[in-house]
């Protein structure tokens, strides 16, 4: 199933671990050059720049191979999705010569291939050459998760598992709402219902071992799944989506059905979500709950304007301020194991050297961590050396 | 995730992989990089705010009290940096807190507006709107290089370009056609090569070092966007076209040496661009029918030479994996 070399993407994730480990000083420089002797990794991956210039020129040659193919046959100019089946195919084809032959991971090559291919194929299957729908939503949903779940189960990819999760939830809004009235109104329920699913499904499924390869798209899940708990309920997206969907014709005055539970799941839920989050110590709870939180302000201000804009951004910007300022002298000596200080990072050597005084002296009495910390936060290469 | 690695690799490397595995576990929970955002986005939202609010009350009754609060803002955070500062040395400083580069930030900022609407108002720095600009540019490269702050540099260069007459922000570089103004491409080279100037001379008298990277970056990017604003304006571009090609010649193998991707990628870019201009042109020139045989040869052109300088890419990507950098 998966196009990589499972023994490399193994290696590679000790290499990171290694670097990582060196970094803040746990092993030495021969360790580290040890451990990446022992455990090679035959990938063609590039830096980060590299990576954005690949995908730029790839982007050109993708777009003029399609305008080529376009000029060559009458057939092409008439039948649009035609050329776009055939482009996509195209793209697939070189995505499986450069990850298969060639090695390339995540060297922007492949990203964009992988992306355009996808594009490609689904909307060609999805479009008729006068660029309109062929089929009814809910199939047109489901032709983009299958073609999304595949490509995130062969090529591991997150953006791809993001594109199958909402177009999966896009696919059983489309069905729901087949039911009839009553499945109108329950819809927000049953949204949030398939979120908690999704979630317990993330967390089970993040445990297993077998699935170490997908544990990046499985915390991509997770997440997703907390943004669609929060999403389904969010007074905002009920009353507009109602509205459009179901050709209410609500007045700006208007209310809606449950309008007082989703203004208490609008405030509530984000709150929930970050003291949970400081609560088990586990970053992107935090993270989705502030980003949320800002989603939420952002709700009342469209039907409440309380404040004019500018006093709002600066109260919004003086109460940040604060905050900063005020965790910074709460936290100066590490409080319940939170701490200001940069941990992993190789500029800052005193930073280092109290923090490991302080985590010696903190070790006795820590709970045992939840595994979760590890497939939450390492997100790939980049998001791990980051998050500690 | 540590009993996976033993299970598949009964090996004599176990005990390293325990020491990696185990020397991950994160004791303590760091909010640093959270802290730090909270505070640019606070800086963030509270100049957008007071911009704002100048705007709207420019000749309300209310905007001395307004401008005032700015000031007096302004003044206070000037205040605390200075009395938190670090004893002045031409090399790299850590800053008492993090508190500190957010502060000054914010300082700088509102400073810019405050001076800005005084002129706007009162006419205080003259008719012309030179000293108006030059004076937050002076403050701006002092407190860069007294409080050792990469984000101020930043705002002092781009306003070194407007003192000149250019807007050098990266996006407002691309997106405006200001270029149309040959005295402006002339400036916009001469910037560039001056700010490239100022980053040899940083790295080679060893005064701030660390900012040598930033006045790279605003030296390279103006000056290859002026030479192809220079290519697209002029009928006869020959001159300008050297110049870009040979700059980039040497800046790549200067880059090579020194192991950058991110201005191996640019400086590719850039000539990529240029060559594909000029290819393009040529070819228009000995036929503008816009003919099938013309439309062919410029499609396969572009995947070609894609083609091509992706190999070239890879070539050097590989070459400088040797010693990973930036």
């Amino acid at each position: 199933m998966i196009i990589y070399n499972k023994k490399w993407l193994v290696n590679k994730r000790i290499q990171i671990r290694a670097l990582l480990a060196f970094k803040i000083g746990v092993i030495s420089k021969e360790e580290k050059e040890n451990i990446l002797q022992s455990y090679p990794v035959g990938f063609f991956s590039s830096n980060f720049f590299i990576r954005i210039g690949f995908g730029l020129l790839t982007f050109i040659i993708i777009l003029f191979t399609s305008g080529f193919l376009g000029l060559l046959g009458s057939t092409f100019s008439n039948n649009f999705s035609a050329l776009l089946l055939v482009t996509g195919i195209f793209c697939y084809i070189g995505l499986e010569v450069m990850v298969g032959k060639q090695h390339h991971y995540c060297s922007g090559v492949d990203d964009i291939l992988l992306y355009a291919s996808i594009l490609f194929v689904v909307n060609g299957l999805c479009f008729n050459s006068s660029f309109q729908y062929n089929w009814p939503n809910s199939v047109n949903a489901l032709l983009y998760f299958i073609v999304t779940l595949m490509a995130s189960l062969r090529f591991l990819d997150r953006l791809t598992t993001i594109g199958a999760y909402v177009s999966l939830f896009a696919f059983l809004f489309f069905c729901f709402l087949q039911l009839g009235t009553v499945a109108k109104i329950a819809m927000p329920f049953v949204m949030i219902f398939l979120s908690v699913i999704a979630y317990f499904f993330s967390t089970v499924a993040g445990k297993n071992e077998q699935l170490l390869h997908y544990f990046d798209c499985i915390s991509v899940v997770k997440i997703l799944s907390l943004i669609t708990f929060y999403a389904a309920g969010n007074y905002f997206i009920v009353r507009e989506l109602s509205d459009s969907m179901f050709q209410l014709h609500l007045k700006p005055s208007d209310g809606i059905i449950f309008g007082w539970f989703f203004w208490v799941w609008t405030l509530a839920v984000p709150i929930l979500y970050v003291a949970n989050g400081i609560i088990k110590k586990q970053r992107y709870f935090i993270h989705v709950g502030i980003l949320l939180f800002a989603v939420s302000i952002a709700t009342i201000r469209f039907y409440h304007q309380v404040l004019p804009v500018e006093v709002a951004l600066l109260l919004g910007g003086s109460t940040l301020i604060a905050i900063g300022y005020g965790l910074l002298k709460y936290l100066k000596s590490p409080k319940n194991n939170f701490t200001v200080l940069q941990v992993s990072s190789d500029k800052n050597f005193t930073n280092i050297e109290a923090l490991i005084a302080v985590s010696v002296a903190t070790t006795q009495k820590m709970p045992t961590q939840h595994t979760t910390e590890f497939s939450g936060g390492s997100s790939g290469g980049a998001g791990a050396s980051g998050t500690y | 995730m540590s009993e996976k690695f033993h299970e598949n690799m009964p090996d004599p490397n176990t005990h390293l992989l325990n020491k990696i595995t185990i020397g991950q576990k994160p004791v303590l929970f760091s909010v640093y990089w959270e802290i730090r955002l909270a505070l640019y986005a606070g800086v963030l939202l509270f100049t957008t705010g007071a911009a704002i609010l100048i705007y709207k009350n420019i000749d309300s009754i209310g905007h001395l009290v307004i401008i005032t609060f700015i000031g007096l803002v302004a003044i206070v955070c000037w205040w605390y940096c200075l009395k938190n500062r670090q004893p002045f040395t031409f090399q790299k400083t850590i800053p008492t807190s993090i508190l500190v580069d957010y502060l000054l930030l914010l300082a700088a900022l509102l400073t810019v507006s405050f001076i800005g609407y005084l002129q706007y108002q009162f006419h205080l720095f003259g008719q012309t709107e030179k000293l108006a600009t030059a004076i937050p540019m002076i403050i701006l490269f002092t407190a860069a290089y007294r409080f050792d702050h990469i984000g101020i540099l930043s705002l002092a260069i781009t306003n070194l370009g407007i003192f000149l007459g250019i807007n050098v922000t990266p996006t407002s570089l691309l997106k405006s056609y200001q270029f149309n103004d040959e005295l402006i491409i002339y400036t916009g080279v001469l910037l560039g090569l001056v700010l490239q100037l100022i980053a040899w001379l940083s790295i080679k008298k060893d005064l701030k070092n660390h900012f040598a990277f930033t006045y790279q970056n605003f030296g390279v990017n103006v000056f290859f966007i002026s030479c192809l604003a220079a290519i697209f304006h002029f009928h006869f571009y020959l001159f300008w076209l050297l110049l870009l090609t040979s700059a980039a010649y040497f800046l790549f193998v200067k880059t090579v040496k020194e192991s950058s991707f991110y201005f191996l990628l640019i400086i590719m870019l850039y000539a990529y661009v240029a060559l594909s201009f000029t290819v393009i042109n040529l070819v228009l020139k000995i036929d503008d029918s816009f003919s099938v045989g013309i439309m062919y040869f410029s499609f396969l052109y572009f995947i070609t030479s894609a083609i091509g300088v992706i190999f070239l890419l890879i070539h050097f990507n590989k070459k400088l994996k040797h010693y990973d950098n930036l």
